[in-house]
């Protein structure tokens, strides 16, 4: 499993990460990415929805969010 | 995400940096649709607050004329604008796409940011698809790219866009690296679709302006800083947004 630390990110920020990494997940990796605050996480959704992606699980702690992205 | 107001003059954008605004974004709506403000004005602001506070400048629709227009944006430039945003009506798109790449070179050497703007309800004025704006914003090199209203008769952006095409537009802008800014007649009760939306910057003016009148009423401190509360407070969690399947 992948992971990206994007918590120092924001605004476009976190997808230009994600982006990054999208010929692993097309390959079957899966990417846990990290995030702060509700803005960003929507952005993790909404990039992962449009790509075709899941969001498989989620989890928070505080205003932290680690969210695994997969290929469906 | 960033609270825009609009402002037209120096009393309003004080009013807007106190009530904790984050970019104040000066134009004169004395002008037909949207129009823009004076240098003096412009550069009185400016000078006024921290490179912090973004100013940006609004130069409305503007003609299809990419000479005068980019001449326009040069203004911007040289009066240290943080942005300057073009917005087209009545304009093909390559047309717009002309003007766009005119205004991207006037601003080269400049840290002044080129946003590429159309309008939601552009149709009632023959105007071009305000979907098109990450593509037009995408191939003129621009900075970022803004969907507003002409509108100003109580309706607003989500009558004339919906919340999932809005979504698409900023997601597919921010994949590209824009920088993405919504605004048309917004309030507070909109401010849930908003955060699920997520664009960079949120553009307000009748919310924040005494007796929610954009035109007679005057930007307040009091109410731009409800607003900025009102947003924070969704954006922290601390008001829910989504329902549990999201």
């Amino acid at each position: 499993m992948l992971l990206i630390d994007a918590t120092q990110k924001n605004c476009k920020g976190v997808i230009t990460e994600l982006e990054k990494v999208r010929q692993a997940i097309d390959s079957g990796e899966k990417v846990e990415t990290l995030v702060v605050g509700i803005p960003n996480r929507v952005d993790v959704c909404a990039w992962a929805r449009r790509k075709g992606y899941v969001v498989e699980r989620e989890n928070r702690d505080g205003s932290t969010f680690r969210l695994t992205v997969s290929r469906r | 995400m960033m609270l825009m107001v609009s402002v037209q003059n120096l009393d309003e954008a004080r009013e807007a940096v106190n009530g904790k605004a984050d970019i104040v974004d000066v134009k004169n709506l004395d002008e037909v649709f949207i129009g823009s403000n004076y240098p003096p004005v412009i550069r009185e602001v400016r000078a006024a607050f921290p490179k912090e506070i973004h100013v940006s400048v609004t130069l409305g629709s503007v003609p299809n004329q990419a000479g005068t227009v980019a001449l326009a944006v040069y203004g911007a430039a040289a009066l240290h604008a943080t942005s300057v945003k073009v917005g087209f009506v009545d304009v093909s798109y390559d047309d717009a796409l002309h003007i766009l790449n005119e205004c991207k070179r006037a601003l080269e050497g400049s840290e002044t940011k080129l946003i590429a703007a159309t309008f939601a309800d552009s149709h009632l004025y023959g105007g071009i698809d305000p979907k098109l704006v990450v593509k037009l914003a995408s191939e003129s090199r621009s900075d970022g790219m803004l969907i507003d209203t002409l509108t100003k008769d109580g309706r607003n952006l989500f009558d004339f866009i919906s919340e999932p095409e809005l979504a698409k537009l900023v997601t597919e802008a921010k994949e590209l690296g824009l920088s993405t800014a919504l605004s048309g007649a917004l309030k507070i009760s909109n401010f849930d679709t908003l955060v699920r939306i997520n664009p960079d910057i949120v553009g307000v003016r009748g919310a924040v302006c005494k007796n929610e009148d954009r035109y007679k009423g005057r930007v307040e401190r009091s109410a731009v800083a409800t607003v900025k509360k009102e947003l924070e407070l969704r954006m922290e969690g601390k008001i829910p947004v989504f329902t549990d399947s999201e």
